[in-house]
């Protein structure tokens, strides 16, 4: 995602620094452009880190917060990925063929992101008034725009159930039936695409 | 154990010093007490579970209690005035659960044990001298009344008898120091009238607190003292002397304190590498070198920490 408004001061010479330790050490070639440019500083934050961070992650943990409460958050996205991997894993050590178990996707991110993805819709209902009259207009979805659809109905699919249950085991579930086309955010994509569809006829109004 | 279809320990030095020295223990003497202490998330119990483990094996007798923490807080339990002494205070609940665990834990082995004296539960209920312990444990998980009053007499027994019989005692309690220290939160037991118990008037801590004292011989105490299990204002240190507080220091004295120090890079790495053998790091770059440097910095080797920070790669 290029983001076109930035708030850095810096010049447009600059260049990205380079993070690798292995690439430092290769050295560069003589046309590289960042001999002869200046290197901006590199980040502080967590972003640097391969391990840990994620974009999408991050996106999704902020968009649960609530209040400033990162901490609470973070300790719910660990618990999800434990629960994910807690499924994932038990089943790939009870497959019994190689098959089934080239099949099981353990990675608990790996699982997240298709299941983002599997939620994403492709178009969405824009309301444009036009002659005293409210029209719901179907609109292509832009990726961001799509990314956030996805992500907010799965949060409202998994804050509408019953409060006895914690928010991560909530999460495990609402995800893992993501991650197979069923589930209440899968219905909510599919209830949007239908309005879209019925819709069809101003789209031309757009 | 569900997920990776096995369970695993490491072996580690503590535990391998406190079981030679176990395993040297003049048993004619009266009670040597060991008391392991180190930081939140060293491997404490995992320690003391180890040790259980190899004295099990050894075909001795086990009394564990698996955190004593729960014994002195709880949300909503019962509580009842003990029948047997005034100003004591029973759970009858904890006492039933413990003796469903205690019979559990040693299945095969109380066969030939049977009581030396007789006990009066009421008028018409009294357990003879001679009746095996099997039953009294029975009585107790049965008639959860009298059931903290069925695991003093357990005890006692087991003491008693422990030499005559050349019984081999084995007690493991973890987070002793619950036993002597106040704990006042949202939680704490109270009674009828609304104020709060002391440990002291619990009928099962003292009956297990005569366990930790040497006044009796052929058994081995190995204790755990943990930060947790004290008040939010006193867990500055994880030092024995300053979690057991002046009268538990002084009931334990003399012990031997072992201390459980957090992994060395050696059982760090091959911590991970076991992660990484049964499938449970799943991250890429968690698998590299590097990736194993920066967990490890990450939770500066606490087992614990490493625990928490692999179960979100």
């Amino acid at each position: 995602f290029q983001q076109t408004a930035r708030m850095s001061q810096y010049n447009k010479n600059y260049m990205d620094p380079v993070l690798e330790k292995a690439k430092l050490v290769e050295g560069l070639e003589e046309n590289d452009l960042r001999k002869h440019r200046p290197i901006k500083a590199p980040n502080t934050d967590c972003s640097i880190s391969p391990l840990f961070y994620d974009a999408e992650i991050q996106k999704f943990t902020n968009m649960i917060m609530q209040g400033g409460n990162k901490e609470r958050v973070r300790e719910i996205m660990r618990r999800l990925f434990e629960n994910l991997k807690h499924t994932q894993v038990a089943k790939y050590n009870r497959a019994n063929s190689d098959e089934e178990r080239q099949g099981i996707e353990c990675n608990p991110i790996a699982v997240f992101h298709q299941a983002v993805d599997n939620c994403k819709p492709l178009l969405l209902s824009k309301r444009t008034v036009k002659g005293g009259i409210a029209y719901r207009v179907p609109v292509c979805a832009k990726p961001i725009e799509q990314r956030f659809n996805a992500m907010k109905w799965i949060i409202e699919s998994c804050r509408d159930r019953t409060r006895r249950i914690p928010m991560e085991d909530k999460l495990t579930m609402e995800i893992m039936d993501a991650y197979k086309y069923q589930g209440k955010a899968i219905r909510k994509k599919q209830e949007t695409h239908k309005i879209c569809e019925s819709n069809r006829a101003y789209a031309h109004l757009r | 154990m569900k997920t990776f279809n096995e369970s695993c320990l490491m072996v580690r030095r503590p535990s391998v010093e406190l079981i030679s020295y176990i395993k040297n223990i003049n048993l004619n003497h009266p009670v040597h007490r060991f008391v392991l202490y180190g930081r939140k998330g060293a491997g404490k119990t995992c320690v003391m579970n180890h040790v259980m483990h190899a004295c099990y094996r050894d075909n001795w007798i086990i009394v564990h209690v698996p955190w004593a923490g729960r014994l002195v807080r709880g949300w909503k339990k019962e509580i009842t005035e003990s029948s047997y002494k005034p100003g004591r205070y029973d759970v009858p609940a904890d006492g039933a659960a413990w003796l469903a665990h205690f019979l559990h834990q040693n299945q095969g082995k109380l066969k030939d044990l049977k009581t030396t004296s007789e006990y009066v539960w009421t008028k018409r209920e009294k357990a003879e001298a001679g009746t095996p312990l099997e039953e009294i444990i029975n009585f107790g998980m049965t008639r959860i009344k009298f059931s903290s009053d069925c695991v003093g007499v357990v005890l006692k027994e087991l003491r008693q008898q422990a030499q005559t019989k050349g019984l081999k005692v084995f007690v493991a309690i973890s987070s002793v120091n619950a036993f002597f220290v106040e704990w006042d939160h949202v939680n704490t037991l109270r009674n009828a009238e609304k104020k709060k118990i002391e440990p002291e008037e619990m009928t099962i801590i003292h009956n297990f607190k005569k366990m930790l004292s040497p006044t009796w011989t052929h058994g081995v105490v190995v204790c755990t003292v943990s930060e947790v299990v004290n008040m939010e204002t006193q867990r500055e240190k994880y030092t024995p002397l300053y979690l057991l507080g002046k009268e538990g220091f002084e009931f334990l004295d003399p012990f031997v304190p072992i201390l459980v120090p957090e992994y060395s890079e050696k059982e760090a790495l091959s911590n991970i590498d076991y992660y990484i053998d049964r499938n449970w790091i799943q991250h890429d770059y968690g698998k590299t070198e590097e990736g194993k440097k920066e967990i490890m910095f990450v939770s500066n080797k606490n087992p614990f920490n490493i625990y928490r920070v692999c179960s979100s790669l």
